[in-house]
């Protein structure tokens, strides 16, 4: 009882920030997707004027709505969404582990190179996020101006739906990877050096060691680091906004940016957070059912 | 460092011979090469922007691309960093003029590092408490903090605004401060929790048997051992605060009030944007943080070893 | 002892009264302009905060994001004094009860000062919000020089769309492979491909005499419009290829490097193009009013700004003598003179510099032939749609008319949710 006493006191200042904060803006929010609020009926305080809120309480109209009204465009944003993140999480992982790997390895200049690696974390990603767009600009940007130069031709960086994802991929996967990288690496210095030791001594060769040694003591690592990637590359935002505007004609509009439209751009507020509701649910049934899998195969979870 | 070490000098003793030399010679050679492309990929558009900061208007706007600047001009940075003032009106004293470049960036410093000390310690000893004890809601509050992470970000800035107005913190420093906080708080505490994982308990124990209080055993025992975890969760926070644009934008009015975020925005207009100076604002803001990061980088690495995304 | 109370009372309050004087008035103005226009309209504000003896916080919000930061803002009772407020945005802030109703404020002599065009794109529901400070229409921009290289008389610039296309083709043919010249510039959003609409019969929302609105993007004009761009872009004598995240800048910056002859854009623009190295000679740009459809149609969208007063400012008498001190005709006529924004007071025009301003007369000349659209609240929003529509049809994602059916639908539901103005 008195452990318990003093672990909500040391809970307790972070908690009543969240709750402040994050909860009660949260809470609110799935409230209003259940309403038809927009801009001209919720509270309004005009100087002295107050305007109480006039909404009303809808049910679930606004999640029918999104899901069967052509104009809200559900399905292909969806589908987007499912796109940006695959093509996103998948190549960080993999190429942090290959670059963690490397760097792993006991060669000349690894500071430097770490150094450089990771340089992408500490430019402001809106700041990198500009750079990428004037670079992939499809007249004056510096990848036509070199495509052309060397007989090649212009690419639609951001004019073609296919190619302004794979545009918008690989800004984020550079912003992404020192992080994936670096996590990578800290799994593997974390891994005993004896276990190593003593597959050598069983006359394994190098694959054999990454295969029955590496793999599977990064396990929780990867595991983790993939399930935070989903969430955070579902829900990212600077790249889409700044990069592409989530064009050409929404072809790299995802869930997060969209939802962004409706509830800000445009103030309809209950549709803006409905679709954050959604974009909650997915989440939540994903990781539920990612961490049970994992559970299934006998693997410390994240949870 | 000491696993590559061992294992590889092992390794030598046992294969013997040329031939695992020359596989090692290979292996070195074709690690180097892709490091060095990787590398080069990873620094180019860094390089670019600075490139395109030292250009004048016209050749950064021009069809003709040089990756060296033909006109090598400082008028960018004369005008960033000299170019922009703003008068200070206030009541009853004299209108003031104020070098508005400095203003964001004195105030983005600030907010960046209230942020990193307020959001360290508040993550800290809620991640002691759940690494440490065992009580009701204990798992919850895990959940609920990655919950937190699957909601829109973007949506809440509305809400976030009112409550904000409410508590009267709106366009003040303290504000966005405590909303930065939240925004870094679930990662870290999720990070320096692996982190109290792997300490011993028995330290701490033993102190308290000492009479120390448990109070005093996580402050005096338990945080300085985290260290390495701290400056993670340190850098990340740092980071959060000092690169964030859409809550800065909503909540500090005023052109005093910019943090170097919203104010690099004055660069873009109603259509398009001041490449020249966005380029040489850019290079600005990065540089103190690529110096903190130059020395935080190794403890970056470290930290993650120790205790890492481990959940 | 009652009375003495009372006695203190009245005074302490008359002393407080006495207290408000000029001095403590406090002005947030917003703005939205551009760095080069910004620097002149710093001075416009000093001047005036001066002459009313009030002080002004003199604010930047960008341009893109103001309209969703001023909303939160308001509705929060934090909105600025005074608000550079775009025309479609009006409507929509006056119905939400964010701006200021002057109606009453506004004498029929100060109605009567300024055009009505302007004026009456601050009016909503037959009530007055705030008052117009420029007016514009994209027009007709091109580049003398490359004209008469071309064989074309600069002072005979194409007067139908036919030959529009003409010249471009004539101009396009001065480039080589690997330094092409673009007869004109893509329309860089849906915005400026509007001219082209009108021009060849379609249109966007037409108000009926009965109070309902007919929706005309998806009519047969706007299709040929359409289809005039993109034969343009086929051809190969409009260009750059469409980018439309950066096909604006990208614009500008060919037309100031002299790669283009002709761009469709306002005056808000000319500003930045006179940095040009192909305009550092100012004569060298012509300003003419966009051509004629096959029937003799012409349009170009009006735009501009006005100044809106927030309807919880504590100070919205002062608020409003300051907009007129920036209204003012002598400012009016000094940013017309020095940065070719058009004016709004009909005593402006009276002004003999303005005649001198030959890009200014250009744009003048446009607005004679440019087209209003409906005041409504949906009109903040109907770019939301015909953006992106219009940028897949550009690009070749969807053809022409289902894009424009595609924008029609989701007019039809904005329709739906016009909010109705109060007292009618």
């Amino acid at each position: 009882m008195v452990k318990n006493r003093l672990a909500y006191m040391f809970i307790a200042p972070a908690m009543v920030v969240m709750a402040l904060l994050v909860f009660y803006p949260l809470f609110s929010g799935i409230y209003l997707s259940f309403t038809n609020a927009d801009q001209f009926n919720t509270t309004r305080r005009i100087g002295a004027n107050v305007i109480p809120a006039s909404y009303q309480f809808i049910g679930l109209q606004n999640y029918t709505d999104i899901l069967n009204i052509p104009q809200y465009e559900f399905w292909r944003v969806f589908g987007q969404t499912v796109l940006w993140t695959g093509f996103n999480v998948v190549p960080h992982i993999l190429i942090g582990l290959a670059l963690a790997l490397l760097l792993n390895r006991k060669i000349k200049g690894r500071t430097i190179y770490r150094i450089l690696l990771i340089l992408p974390w500490a430019v402001p990603s809106y700041i990198s996020a500009f750079v990428w767009r004037f670079i992939y600009n499809g007249d004056i940007g510096l990848l036509n101006n070199l495509m052309r130069d060397i007989g090649l031709g212009s690419v639609p960086w951001l004019s073609d739906p296919g190619w302004t994802m794979f545009a918008v991929v690989v800004a984020n996967t550079w912003l992404a990877i020192p992080f994936n990288m670096v996590t990578m690496l800290g799994g593997l210095q974390s891994i005993s050096p004896e276990l190593y030791e003593a597959a050598e001594v069983d006359g394994a060769n190098a694959l054999q060691k990454f295969l029955n040694i590496t793999l599977p003591m990064l396990r929780p690592v990867m595991m983790t680091a993939t399930l935070l990637g989903v969430i955070w590359t579902f829900n990212s935002f600077n790249v889409i906004f700044l990069v592409s505007e989530g064009g050409p004609a929404r072809a790299t509009e995802i869930l997060a940016t969209w939802a962004w439209r409706w509830g800000r751009d445009r103030s309809e507020i209950g549709i803006g957070a409905a679709y954050s509701v959604i974009i909650l649910l997915i989440l939540l049934v994903f990781s539920a059912v990612y961490v049970r899998v994992l559970n299934r195969r006998g693997q410390e979870s994240a949870l | 460092m000491t696993t590559t070490t061992r294992s590889s000098a092992a390794a030598k003793s046992r294969a013997g011979g040329l031939s695992q030399t020359q596989k090692n010679l290979i292996a070195d050679i074709l690690t180097h090469a892709t490091l060095i492309i990787v590398s080069i990929i990873m620094v180019f558009p860094v390089l670019w922007v600075v490139s395109t900061s030292f250009k004048p208007q016209a050749e950064v706007e021009s069809s003709r691309i040089t990756l060296i600047p033909q006109t090598f001009t400082f008028e960018n940075y004369d005008h960033v960093l000299n170019g922009l003032t703003y008068t200070v009106q206030e009541r009853g004293a004299d209108p003031y003029e104020v070098n508005l470049f400095w203003t964001w960036g004195r105030n983005s410093l600030l907010i960046a590092l209230i942020t990193t000390t307020i959001g360290v310690l508040l993550a800290a000893s809620c991640a002691y408490a759940l690494s440490r004890f065992q009580f009701l809601g204990r798992r919850a509050v895990m959940i609920v903090f990655l919950i937190t992470q699957m909601f829109p970000g973007a949506i809440l800035v509305i809400p976030l605004y009112n409550i904000l107005n409410d508590i009267g913190l709106l366009n003040t420093w303290q504000g966005l401060v405590l909303s930065y906080c939240t925004v870094a708080l679930p990662f870290s505490v999720w990070m320096l929790k692996g982190f109290f994982d792997a300490i011993p308990y028995d330290l701490e124990e033993a102190a308290i048997v000492d009479g120390c209080s448990p109070v005093g055993a996580y402050w005096r025992i338990a945080l300085p051992l985290t260290l390495p975890g701290i400056a993670v969760v340190a850098f990340f926070n740092f980071m959060t605060a000092w690169n964030e644009f859409m809550l800065a934008l909503t909540f500090m009015t005023g052109e005093a009030n910019k943090t170097l975020p919203v104010g690099l925005r004055n660069f873009v207009f109603q259509f398009n944007t001041d490449w020249h100076y966005m380029a040489a604002g850019s290079v600005l803001v990065t540089i103190p943080v690529m110096i903190g990061f130059f020395y935080a980088q190794r403890y970056l690495v470290s930290g993650l070893t120790q205790g890492g995304v481990k959940g | 002892m009652k009375k003495a109370l009372v006695l203190i009372a009245v005074l302490v309050l008359l002393l407080g009264a006495m207290g408000v004087s000029a001095q403590d008035v406090e002005i947030t103005y917003w703005d939205t302009m551009n760095d080069q226009e910004r620097v002149v309209f710093q001075e416009i504000v000093d001047a005036c905060a001066a002459d009313l003896g009030i002080t002004v916080n003199y604010e930047y919000v960008p341009f893109d994001q103001a309209q969703a930061t001023y909303r939160t803002a308001a509705q929060a009772g934090n909105a600025p004094d005074v608000l550079r407020t775009e025309v479609a945005w009006g409507p929509e802030f006056a119905a939400a009860g964010y701006t200021y109703d002057i109606t009453d404020w506004v004498t029929e002599e100060e109605r009567a000062s300024y055009l009505d065009a302007p004026f009456n794109y601050n009016t909503w529901g037959g009530r007055v919000w705030g008052l117009p400070q420029v007016t514009d229409a994209p027009a007709l921009l091109y580049n003398r020089a490359l004209f008469e290289q071309a064989g074309l008389d600069p002072d005979v610039p194409p007067a139908t769309m036919e030959e529009l296309a003409t010249a471009a083709a004539a101009i396009s043919a001065l480039g080589t492979e690997d330094a092409p010249i673009y007869g004109i510039l893509t329309p860089a959003a849906a915005y400026f491909f509007q001219p082209f609409m009108w021009a060849f019969g379609g249109s966007l929302i037409v108000p009926n005499e009965d109070g309902t609105y007919t929706i005309g993007i998806n009519s047969e004009g706007t299709l040929a419009g359409l289809n005039f761009v993109i034969g343009l872009l086929e051809s190969g004598v409009m260009g750059p290829d469409y980018d439309p995240a950066n096909q604006y800048g990208n614009n500008q910056a060919a037309f100031k490097e002299g790669r283009a002859g002709m761009l469709i854009n306002g005056p808000w623009a000319t500003s930045d193009i006179l940095r040009g190295e192909a305009f550092t000679d100012r004569a060298n740009l012509g300003v003419a009013p966009i051509p004629a459809g096959p029937e003799g149609l012409q349009g170009s969208p009006v735009g501009g700004h006005g100044y809106t007063i927030y309807a919880g400012s504590a100070y919205p008498q002062e608020a409003l003598n300051f907009v007129r001190c920036l209204n003012g005709v002598d400012n009016q006529v000094r940013l017309a003179a020095e940065l070719n924004l058009v004016p709004t007071l009909r005593a402006a025009y009276e002004n003999e510099t303005l005649a001198e301003n030959a890009i200014l007369q250009g744009f003048l000349a446009q607005m004679e032939v440019a087209t209003n659209r409906p005041v409504l609240v949906a009109g903040g929003s109907i770019y939301a749609e015909f953006g992106p529509q219009y940028d897949a049809a550009i690009l070749g994602q969807t053809e022409p008319q289902t894009a424009l059916d595609n924008i029609a639908a989701a007019w039809e539901l904005l329709l739906q949710n016009e909010p109705t103005p109060p007292g009618m």
